[in-house]
């Protein structure tokens, strides 16, 4: 159970509260409520290049990492389809370092071609190491862009190709930041060993001069119900065979949501695994083979990912896992097996909350949700789950014709 | 009456110290090696290490394919058996081998580990190896062999290894071919006649019974517990693979340095950060923050018991090869002849102590502390020295050092991409 406290600033900033006095480092999260969800579709990737140059300084403080570091802080960033997350962990006796520097570059960001021009080439070369020099690096690309057709969910955060990084001008940049990066746009959290009065007080000290602007509605374009199976061969090679399969799943919040996440765990996770048991140790398709689900707030994938052992065919390996999905389909039952995964949830929860950070992150995300009591609900949605759920929803979701294939099939000799 | 607030000045700051409560409380009790953990948190972990690694293996792969296999049953357990028992009880475990050791490490609630431990004890103690798992390791193993022969950092990185050691079990890259000569006669026999003589150690939540874990005797160092290496002590100023169909250049450096053991450890330490080890090091600000030449450079001490390197990567655009070299260079030239901005080198010293006091707050990190002590046979008070070293270290110290070991003359660099263009 996570303990916290709330208030907002009259801007609108958003503030939660998490008191540990056991440790002696503190965290400040902030959550921008944007990502790649809300760019353009001709100048995809900003919001990561944007994320990027929000280190370049702010109008008071040319340098921010340097202050920061002289504290013993660290930082980072980063950025998915639909936020943009950053944090600071610092020695709890010199935690006002990190509200002097979040809240200036939060009021006035500096802006030069300079730093831009350099960002953007640190992102070229992000790009290339992260997804083109990688094997099956464009996998996700790939499944993306099949699975949707309206919904900004089509590209990656990276961005669909480097001319839209390279394109972007200094003016968009200055748009963005105008547009986005507002108090009432942000949800910050500090968690560790600071009061309560005295997280208000550096707040308001640090945060209340920052100008109002506009809360990101987050409308976007529904996707529609794919009627077909939707299939392409990728073209790069690889040294081993693969395939790489995506459904339409339910948003976060959705109560499935919790069902997708187990029925993805029953299915791939240990060697205990419905797939593992079948597909890897009986019959000898896969060396190794993965499902999950993704996190976004809107309706997202659940994705199957399949390494073929080198003697088989692409084709029997496919026809092989669509035989397993029909009988699990029809034939769960395992109320052990369901059991387990729920008590594996339970250690990856408590697992999760030793850090300060990640319990930052979570207030932060369940408030950005819109339901800060989340952070401790959510297990309860995943307690509540029976086999009948997981059958029923295997049953609504695994089907060939609402599925998006990209196949591995080249090989390098 | 408010007074207006003045951005320009930064907040006053105090050096970072170590903290006072260090939150895991560990002692080390019995005739077997115990590091009992207080049990202060909802999560607790046990580990059973062996002093047995890459440095110990009679055939190539068999210790990975050992590692991969352990827990796929017993005479009297199927793998599905063991795996069910320690799913139910909502466990997650884990099998790393190092050069010198393999941790095997479950973590679960302090209400369900208790009784995970015995399972683990006996899987561990009495593995089967069915040929059938063996074969499945196998050629996951190969097809991860060759997924990896892909990738440009892992080509840069096996010559490397290739060009720095000695010692044959970590000089070449486990091929496909030894993988495939594993077979389960060689295994059987290489599990009991030296996996299970290496001696071992054993971390556990405080309230668990060492008396009631069933634990085997530890037959000790019949193995006899080599942790040194030998390099080669060959300087390859620069080599490059070429690789056509690479869109970037992984850029690999290497050079010899120290382990822990050395005095100079910390303070070498400080000067690789200021030099590469963090984000405001002179290698990040130059290569990346000034020229955007990287998404990232950096560089790191590797040490391993007694010994240790200094690596350095980046991935690159081929035709900056050069360029970037000479930038690499020009910063070791900047390091010793204190010719950079020196408000770095209090934010290295600041930024690493930072670091050290934030671990404390991290029950595993913390943990990890002591386990480090014990197997790198350090002193006692190991991490309060290191802090106070770095603490302390005066600019001069600092530069005596990097001029010892931080030398462009004695760096390998491994290039691999495609064609200059």
């Amino acid at each position: 159970m996570i303990k916290f406290d709330t208030f907002e600033l009259e801007n609108g900033l958003r503030v939660i509260h998490h008191f540990n006095p056991n440790k002696s480092s503190t965290v400040v999260n902030i959550l921008y409520n944007v990502g790649a969800r809300d760019e353009d579709p001709n100048k995809t990737g900003f919001a990561h290049l944007f994320e990027h140059l929000m280190f370049g300084g702010s109008k008071n403080i040319p340098d921010y990492d340097g202050p920061l570091q002289k504290a013993g802080g660290q930082n980072n960033a980063f950025t998915n389809n639909d936020i943009t997350n950053y944090y600071i962990q610092i020695p709890s006796e010199n935690i006002e370092t990190a509200f002097w520097l979040e809240s200036d570059r939060m009021k006035q960001l500096a802006f030069s071609e300079k730093s831009l021009s350099v960002q953007q080439g640190v992102v070229i070369e992000e790009f290339k190491q992260r997804y083109l020099n990688q094997p099956y690096g464009l996998a996700y690309k790939h499944l993306r862009e099949l699975a949707y057709k309206t919904h900004p969910y089509q590209w990656q955060t990276i961005g669909k190709e480097i001319s839209h990084v390279v394109e972007a001008k200094l003016i968009d940049v200055i748009e963005f930041f105008n547009k986005y990066y507002n108090p009432n746009n942000a949800i910050m959290c500090v968690a560790g060993n600071i009061t309560l009065d005295n997280c208000k007080h550096l707040t308001t000290k640090w945060f209340s001069d920052i100008a109002k602007g506009e809360r990101n509605k987050n409308i976007y374009s529904n996707e529609e119900i794919q009627v077909s199976a939707r299939a392409i061969k990728a073209p790069q090679a690889n040294a081993q065979k693969a395939i790489y399969i995506a459904f339409h799943k339910s948003k976060k919040m959705d109560v499935s949501h919790a069902v997708e996440d187990l029925l993805s765990d029953i299915l791939s996770s240990g060697k205990n695994s419905f797939f593992y048991k079948y597909l890897i140790d009986k019959e000898k398709v896969f060396t190794s083979i993965d499902c999950f689900v993704g996190d976004d707030i809107d309706p997202g994938l659940f994705y199957i990912v399949g390494r073929l052992q080198d003697d088989i065919l692409m084709e029997v390996a496919e026809n092989k896992l669509w035989e397993y999905i029909t009988i699990f389909k029809s034939s769960f039952s395992n109320e052990n097996e369901l059991l387990s995964r729920k008590n594996k949830l339970l250690t990856a929860k408590s697992y999760q909350d030793t850090e300060l950070l990640n319990i930052a992150m979570q207030l932060c995300f369940a408030e950005n949700l819109g339901d800060i009591q989340f952070v401790n609900n959510e297990l309860l949605s995943y307690i509540n789950v029976s086999v009948n759920d997981i059958k029923l929803l295997a049953n609504k979701i695994l089907i060939k014709e609402k599925s998006n294939t990209v196949y591995y099939d080249n090989i390098i000799k | 009456m408010t007074t207006s607030l003045n951005r320009n000045i930064a907040p006053p700051i105090k050096q970072p110290e170590l903290p006072k409560i260090m939150p895991n409380s560990i002692k080390r009790n019995h005739e077997i090696t115990v590091f009992d953990i207080s049990e202060n948190e909802e999560i607790s972990r046990f580990d059973i290490i062996f002093n047995i690694g890459k440095l110990h293996e009679n055939k190539a792969g068999i210790l990975k394919i050992v590692n991969s296999t352990i827990l796929s049953g017993t005479s009297e357990k199927t793998e599905a058996e063991v795996n069910d028992s320690l799913d139910m009880l909502g466990i997650y475990h884990s099998i790393e081998q190092s050069l010198y050791e393999t941790t095997i490490t479950i973590f679960g609630t302090n209400a369900l580990i208790k009784d995970a431990i015995p399972i683990l004890i006996d899987a561990v103690f009495n593995a089967s190896f069915p040929s059938d798992k063996i074969n499945n390791a196998v050629k996951k193993a190969i097809a991860g062999l060759e997924q990896n022969k892909e990738k440009t950092s892992y080509l840069a990185k096996t010559l490397l290894n290739e060009i720095f050691y000695a010692t044959k079990s970590i000089k070449n890259e486990t091929t496909k071919e030894d993988f495939m000569a594993i077979n389960q006669a060689e295994l059987y026999e290489y599990y009991h006649q030296v996996f299970l003589k290496s001696s071992f150690y054993i971390i556990k939540p405080a309230s668990v019974d060492l008396e009631k874990l069933h634990l085997p005797e530890n037959t000790t160092i019949a193995l006899g517990i080599n942790k040194s290496y030998h390099f080669t002590r060959n300087i390859v100023p620069h080599t490059h693979i070429q690789k056509n169909d690479a869109v970037q250049t992984s850029i690999r450096g290497r050079c010899i340095a120290i382990g822990r053991q050395d005095m100079d450890y910390p303070i070498l330490q400080l000067a690789n950060t200021i030099w590469g080890g963090f984000f405001g090091a002179l290698l990040m600000k130059n290569i990346r923050e000034e020229k955007g030449l990287t998404y990232g450079i950096s560089s790191y001490l590797s040490p391993n018991f007694d010994q240790g390197t200094i690596e350095l990567s980046a991935d690159i655009s081929i035709n900056n090869i050069d360029l970037v070299l000479s930038e690499i260079k020009k910063e070791i030239e900047n390091l010793h002849q204190n010719t950079f901005d020196l408000d770095i080198f209090l934010k290295a010293k600041n930024y690493l102590l930072g670091n050290i006091a934030k671990s404390y707050d991290e029950i595993f990190a913390n943990l990890e502390k002591y386990k480090l002590i014990y197997s790198e046979e350090l002193p006692e008070n190991y991490h309060q020295t290191y802090f106070e070293s770095i603490k302390n270290c005066t600019l001069e110290k600092m530069t005596a050092v990097a001029k010892k070991y931080i030398r462009f003359d004695l760096f390998s660099f491994v290039t691999c991409g495609p064609e200059k263009q």
